[in-house]
């Protein structure tokens, strides 16, 4: 079976899915609104005062939102026993990995993306900063997807695994949240943001070369230490 | 019902599982001890054995997903571990859970089964599932989400793998739970074809066993 057959079949599985399960990318896209909108409520509506954390709350809260809907990418696949009929296929269960890696950031990752202009403008962000945030967004949320994955694999089958995995993935995601706002804040000052993209595209380059194969290894002990 | 023959030190020309020395510790108790069988081609096994003697453990260790503290297995004379991707290319695995999705229909979790399973596969076209649902008495509820199934129903839509899928060996955990008369009848008779054509079953089951024409091997686990 090629790899594009293979790509396709999880994609359009996990889609199908996810259409009849709204809330699997309601929620996170529900979160990251409130949250960034709670702020001018806080902080108050100045706009100096919000455009200098405008950067650090979208992203903060990006991070967040793409943490919270970790838990369920292999979890429920996990608990009907479809997952480890996955593991029996014979086909490459990095790239089984990979093709739901790319549907959670589909329906996790893209959306914020989507809306992050409209939160920009509520957190008075210069609007030239914001082609730059949607392409941190666009490279960070995709990072984010890729290292949570190998978090979800490890805390499969445990029980409250929520903390565990944040415990596991916030240390690795925090050079992408540094880069992330960086680039944004840089970008807002009318400074370039090429060499914090540049870091943050190498960073998902090394993501994407070792997450599936990681998150492979970590789902095969996951579904062999249960019973 | 006969007794399983010792394990063979040459292995025959249609050996296909051999298990040696398999144990398992489950905490301080000693799940399974020392085991080793042999399967050939054409064989029916059935794991027999109380409540919680490890008969699940055994089968999810036999397919490569369950670890073992000791012991080997051989498929074809080489190590599971070593080529795990042939071995289950020619294993179909049917476990306590049913491994369908609830989200999705009968018809799309089969399509996906038999997409994964390959290019050697028959082509599954619509009118062979359907005709394969319609066997196991599914054809009215072919487009429902899975979830509004019934157990039985949803039992029958993971045995209908056993046509669609081509596997030289199955290992079926308790494929008769919550099954009817008649679908029992149906699991048996895929069984004796299964094995005509020299397939090979290893199953547990409480249910007991009449397959036609085959003689079933027993496994007894204490």
């Amino acid at each position: 079976m090629g790899i594009f057959a293979l790509l396709s079949c999880i994609i359009r599985r996990d889609l199908a899915i996810a259409m009849r399960n709204t809330g699997q990318w309601v929620n996170p896209l529900l979160f990251f609104i409130v949250v960034v909108a709670l702020f001018p409520l806080g902080v108050g509506p100045s706009p100096a005062t919000l455009s200098i954390i405008a950067p650090g709350v979208i992203w903060v809260s990006a991070l967040l939102a793409v943490l919270l809907s970790l838990g369920s990418l292999f979890e429920t696949d996990f608990a009907d026993g479809t997952l480890e009929q996955l593991l029996l296929s014979g086909q490459s269960l990095a790239l089984i990995v990979l093709g739901k890696v790319l549907v959670h950031w589909f329906l996790s990752g893209l959306p914020l993306l989507l809306i992050s202009p409209l939160l920009a403008l509520l957190l008075a962000l210069p609007t030239d900063a914001i082609p730059v945030l949607m392409l941190s967004l666009l490279i960070g949320t995709l990072t984010l997807s890729l290292i949570g994955a190998i978090g979800a694999g490890l805390t499969l089958g445990l029980n409250q695994a929520g903390v565990l995995l944040s415990l596991l993935v916030l240390p690795l995601s925090v050079p992408v949240l540094i880069f992330g706002s960086a680039a944004v804040t840089a970008a807002a000052a009318d400074f370039g943001a090429g060499s914090q993209l540049a870091i943050m595209t190498g960073l998902l380059l090394f993501a994407l070369s070792i997450g599936p194969l990681t998150t492979a290894a970590a789902v095969r002990i996951g579904v062999s230490g249960s019973t | 019902m006969s007794e399983l023959e010792p394990v063979h030190e040459s292995p025959s020309d249609n050996e296909l599982l051999s298990v040696q020395g398999i144990s398992v510790w489950r905490g301080e108790n000693l799940l399974l001890n020392d085991l080793s069988f042999t399967l050939e081609a054409g064989q029916v096994l059935q794991v027999r054995g109380a409540n919680g003697s490890g008969k699940t453990t055994l089968l999810r260790i036999l397919c490569g997903i369950g670890l073992a503290d000791d012991g080997d297995i051989k498929w074809r004379g080489e190590s599971i571990d070593r080529r795990r991707d042939q071995f289950h290319e020619e294993l179909l695995y049917l476990g306590h859970k049913a491994g369908i999705k609830g989200a999705l229909s009968a018809l799309e979790n089969l399509r996906i089964f038999c997409t994964l399973a390959g290019d050697e596969q028959p082509r599954a076209d619509d009118a062979t599932l359907l005709g394969v649902l319609d066997n196991l008495a599914l054809l009215p509820v072919a487009e429902l989400p899975c979830r509004h199934l019934s157990a039985g129903q949803q039992r029958r839509v993971s045995l209908a793998r056993l046509v669609l899928q081509t596997a030289t060996l199955w290992v079926l955990d308790e494929p008769l739970t919550s099954l009817d008369k008649a679908g029992l009848a149906w699991v048996e008779s895929r069984i004796s074809e299964h094995v005509a054509k020299g397939g090979s079953v290893i199953l547990t089951t409480h249910a007991p066993l009449h397959i036609d024409g085959v003689e079933v091997h027993a496994l007894e686990l204490n």
